[in-house]
């Protein structure tokens, strides 16, 4: 134990401590899983954003939830970026390092539940085998579905799958809905004809229930706030940019992900919203008071609460603070 | 010499017929293309991605990852696999710890390594190093073990001081076995490859394959695992080469 | 005093007694062959002279003074992984002399040329044991022990694997060189007529736990040359026969206790 405790720590010095101390004040550090709705934070560093702010960006992709926390935990990070049902889950507890700083984008058609062709109603699947990856936003939407049915989560055999395996898993007759996102959503659809599948669920529906957020870690948004607004600003002028220019934007975005500009565009369409300055405002609320976020939070809480991905409740309050958002502008050009 | 040109082309003609073989079942339609894209279009992705998405410079980090975090490892693993094997109450005391680790399973472990090293080259490496020096060690400790106690015996009725028996005959003795288990666990070292290479992961053939996989684009995730694949063949080989020209005093 | 002197010793193995008291005077450069049957503890009063093994009780002096760990003075040659597979045969001649501080390099240059040569090995010097007969090893075994400047081989069945030709070729050789250097020899062998040719003194063991269940002064009965003729002869085989019945008569000492 001690040898390798001891060599791998002094590796870890070497390594870190060279680059990192250095430059930790003007790095902006992110972490956050492999999803598009996440690409306006790196299109700003194309547009020149951070370094104008007098920042850098070190952006990378992890989809491991218990990663980015315990990264989040070490201080290796500032910011995350999640869904608000991802942020509420264990072992999160008031004290747990996050607080929302702002949106980036909201799912509209990103997440859903594809259901064989059986299946024509949320109550056909009482007794049936659904199979869905725990923590992700579609569990979400099926168990708001489910409640509207007067069913719940209970009523279903659930089974736990990895996302990325959708389209095998919905293969095997036995299994009559899966829980995914795109773009395994639609693909399904044309890669198993024979199962005749159907999206039955899809957070279209539900726009505000699955929304991406950014959050800061509290020491350094206390000690660096500065960090903050500069992130927020290169965010929501790349979102503004996506706006004018759409196409620019998916070129800039596609190497990021391995994908084409083409395929960057039509996650963008089938899938998401990225929100403007406006509309993070519209969900944070400004200078201490609250939005719509704040009632978000509340519900996905509660299902969260319920299917026991969360088990302590989490006051809004505490956990949105939307003083980096009032005023982002003031003295700079948007 | 007539036998290893054989081989060669047994195994090459082995190799293409597998590869026709697949192409035949992808074109039949029988497997869902989506699922097993034709050999023809996993080469041409192949090509692509080198040309296009730097598929050299991430194979070129990848390799470096793994031989770092497998020099380390085995530097480690050699010496004290070495006392372990060699002084009874060492083995005794590290063996259970040893064993116990090699078991845990690696994935499980990231958050614990982050929160230990963060998210740098630190835990990839570590990642990668825990795959491999448990596994290393034991193997090391065990061909010291299998030294014929003769050779031990002969050098102490010349005279040789106990550790001199550690450099002058354990190890020499032990090389030979030392360099296959090391070609060995060097291959398992590339498999941890996409366990550390997806945490807060920006480069590596490991992170080019799992971010196709999560846009579900098959082709390229067969053409990052085939480039892994040609690596582990090709430093198979080299290893190999070596270990012939090294112990050419093996051959009778 | 005697060269080399056992003085009551034992060994045993937990509750199982290996060699029971055990007494025997060796001289210098005499030639003593153990023979006794299978298990009976001959390897393990041997491995006690290299000092690789300790006595339960008693002790054994050499010179009058008791044995320590191992050292150069007893060097031994085994049956099998008798060379260093990844020294050439020069090298593993050498290495007996690796740890040595009282020769120089040119001195143990000479000295391993000369040993190559006594043993018949200098054409095969740059070789690998892997590539050279079992006979040719043992005869690297044997020089590696010369050259270290041990006083005494113990050899434990080194001719053991050796077809009947090779076998009586080296025997005759190592009879020379033992003659030429000066060496004391204790050689473990199953062989009774290889025991017959080699030895000085033949000592003969019962079933475990080893004692002396004869010894056999060849030289008082043969005379002190070994050679090919005297094979052949009346009196060779008539000790022979004498090792022979000794030997079969602790088998059927065996078959008697035998359940
Ligand atoms: N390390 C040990 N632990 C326990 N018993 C042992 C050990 N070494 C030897 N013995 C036992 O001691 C007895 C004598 O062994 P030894 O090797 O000395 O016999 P040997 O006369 O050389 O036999 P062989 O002719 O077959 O070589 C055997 O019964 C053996 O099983
Ligand atoms: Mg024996």
């Amino acid at each position: 134990m001690r040898f390798w405790k001891v060599s791998a720590a002094g590796l870890a010095a070497g390594a870190c401590l060279a680059g990192a101390a250095l430059a930790q004040d003007t790095t902006i550090r992110v972490l956050a899983p492999t999803w598009v709705g996440f690409a306006p934070a790196l299109v700003a560093q194309d547009l020149g954003c951070y370094e104008a702010e007098g920042y850098a960006l070190d952006f990378r992709f992890e989809d491991d939830r218990a990663n980015v926390m315990a990264a989040m935990e070490r201080g290796d990070i500032d910011a995350d970026m999640r869904t608000v049902g991802e942020h509420q889950g264990r072992p999160r507890v008031p004290e747990t390092p996050g607080t929302i700083i702002g949106t980036i984008d909201i799912s509209v058609g990103g997440d859903g539940v594809l259901v064989d062709g059986s299946i024509s109603d949320v109550s056909d699947l009482a007794g049936r085998t659904v199979a869905i990856e725990p923590n992700i936003p579609a569990r979400l939407l099926l168990q708001m579905a489910l409640a509207e049915a007067g069913l719940s989560l209970d009523d279903v055999q659930l089974r736990e799958i990895a996302t990325a395996d959708t389209i095998a898993v919905l293969a095997d007759p036995s299994v009559a809905a899966v829980g995914t996102y795109e773009p395994f959503l639609s693909q399904a659809v044309t890669a198993l004809p024979d199962r005749n599948p159907r999206i039955l669920l899809s957070s279209r529906d539900k726009p505000d229930l699955i929304v991406d957020i950014i959050t800061a870690r509290d020491d350094e948004l206390a000690a660096n706030p500065g960090k903050f607004r500069a992130l927020l600003r290169c965010v929501y002028r790349a979102v503004d940019f996506f706006g004018q220019d759409p196409a620019r934007f998916a070129e800039l975005a596609a190497p990021y992900y391995g994908l084409t500009p083409a395929e960057v565009t039509e996650i963008i369409d089938t899938s998401l919203a990225y929100t403007t300055y406006e509309e993070a405002v519209a969900y944070l609320g400004t200078g201490g008071g609250t939005g719509k976020l704040h009632d978000v939070f509340r519900q996905v809480m509660q299902l969260n609460l319920e299917y026991g991905a969360a088990d302590t409740a989490l006051d809004p309050g505490q956990e949105i603070d939307n003083t980096i958002l009032t005023g982002l502008w003031d003295g700079v050009e948007r | 010499m007539a036998g290893s040109r054989h081989r060669i082309l047994i195994g090459t003609a082995a190799s293409l017929g597998l590869i026709l073989l697949w192409e035949a079942v992808s074109r039949s339609g029988a497997v869902s293309a989506r699922f097993l894209p034709a050999p023809s279009v996993v080469v041409a992705t192949l090509w692509t991605m080198i040309a296009e998405r730097g598929l050299l410079y991430h194979a070129g980090v990848s390799t470096l990852r793994v031989w770092v975090a497998f020099l380390i490892a085995a530097a480690m693993a050699v010496p004290i696999g070495i006392l372990m094997g060699s002084v009874r109450w060492i083995g005794a005391a590290l063996e259970p710890v040893i064993d116990f680790i090699r078991y845990l399973p690696v994935p499980a472990l990231v958050p614990l390594s982050i929160i230990w090293f963060g998210v740098g080259e630190s835990t990839k490496i570590f990642l990668l190093w825990l795959g491999t020096f448990f596994q290393l060690v034991l193997l090391v400790a065990d061909d010291v073990r299998r030294v014929p106690h003769e050779f031990h015996e002969t050098a102490m009725t010349v005279g040789a001081p106990g550790w001199r028996r550690l450099t002058d005959v354990s190890l020499p003795a032990m090389l030979p076995t030392l360099v296959d288990n090391m070609r060995i666990t060097l291959g398992w070292c590339w498999t941890y490859l996409i366990i550390a290479e997806i945490v807060a992961a920006d480069s590596g053939l490991g992170f080019v394959i799992w971010q196709a996989r999560r846009f579900f684009q098959t082709p390229e995730v067969m053409a990052g695992v085939i480039t892994i694949g040609i690596i582990g063949l090709l430093t198979d080989q080299v290893i190999r080469a070596a270990h012939r020209r090294w112990f050419r005093y093996l051959v009778r | 005093m005697s060269y080399l002197e056992f003085r009551s010793v034992t060994k045993r193995y937990g509750p199982v007694e290996v060699v029971a008291p055990f007494d025997l005077e060796v001289a210098e450069g005499e030639f003593v062959v153990f023979l006794g049957p299978s298990g009976c503890g001959k390897t393990t009063l041997m491995r006690m002279v290299g000092g690789l093994e300790q006595p339960s009780s008693g002790r054994i002096l050499l010179r009058g003074q008791p044995l320590g760990p191992p050292d150069r003075r007893r060097g031994m040659v085994f049956q099998s992984y008798s060379a260093f597979p990844w020294l050439t045969v020069a090298g593993n001649v050498a290495y007996g002399m690796r740890y040595r501080r009282d020769l120089t390099a040119a001195e143990k240059r000479a000295r391993t040329a000369h040993f190559l040569r006594l043993v018949g090995l200098t054409d095969f010097a740059h070789q690998w044991p892997n590539r050279i007969s079992g006979g040719m090893r043992q005869r690297v075994a044997i020089a590696r022990t010369l050259a270290a400047g041990s006083e005494i081989l113990l050899m434990d069945e080194p001719f053991g694997a050796l077809d009947a030709l090779r076998r009586e070729r080296l025997q005759l050789e190592l009879r020379r060189i033992q003659r030429e250097e000066g060496r004391t020899v204790i050689f473990v062998t199953h062989d009774v007529e290889e025991a017959a040719f080699l030895a000085d003194r033949v000592i003969v063991f019962t079933r475990r736990p080893a004692r002396i269940l004869a010894e056999v002064d060849v030289t008082a009965r043969l005379g002190p040359e070994s050679t090919l003729e005297l094979r052949g002869s009346a009196e060779f085989f008539a000790l022979r026969n004498e090792l022979l019945a000794l030997v079969r008569s602790t088998d059927e000492e065996e078959e008697a206790t035998a359940p």
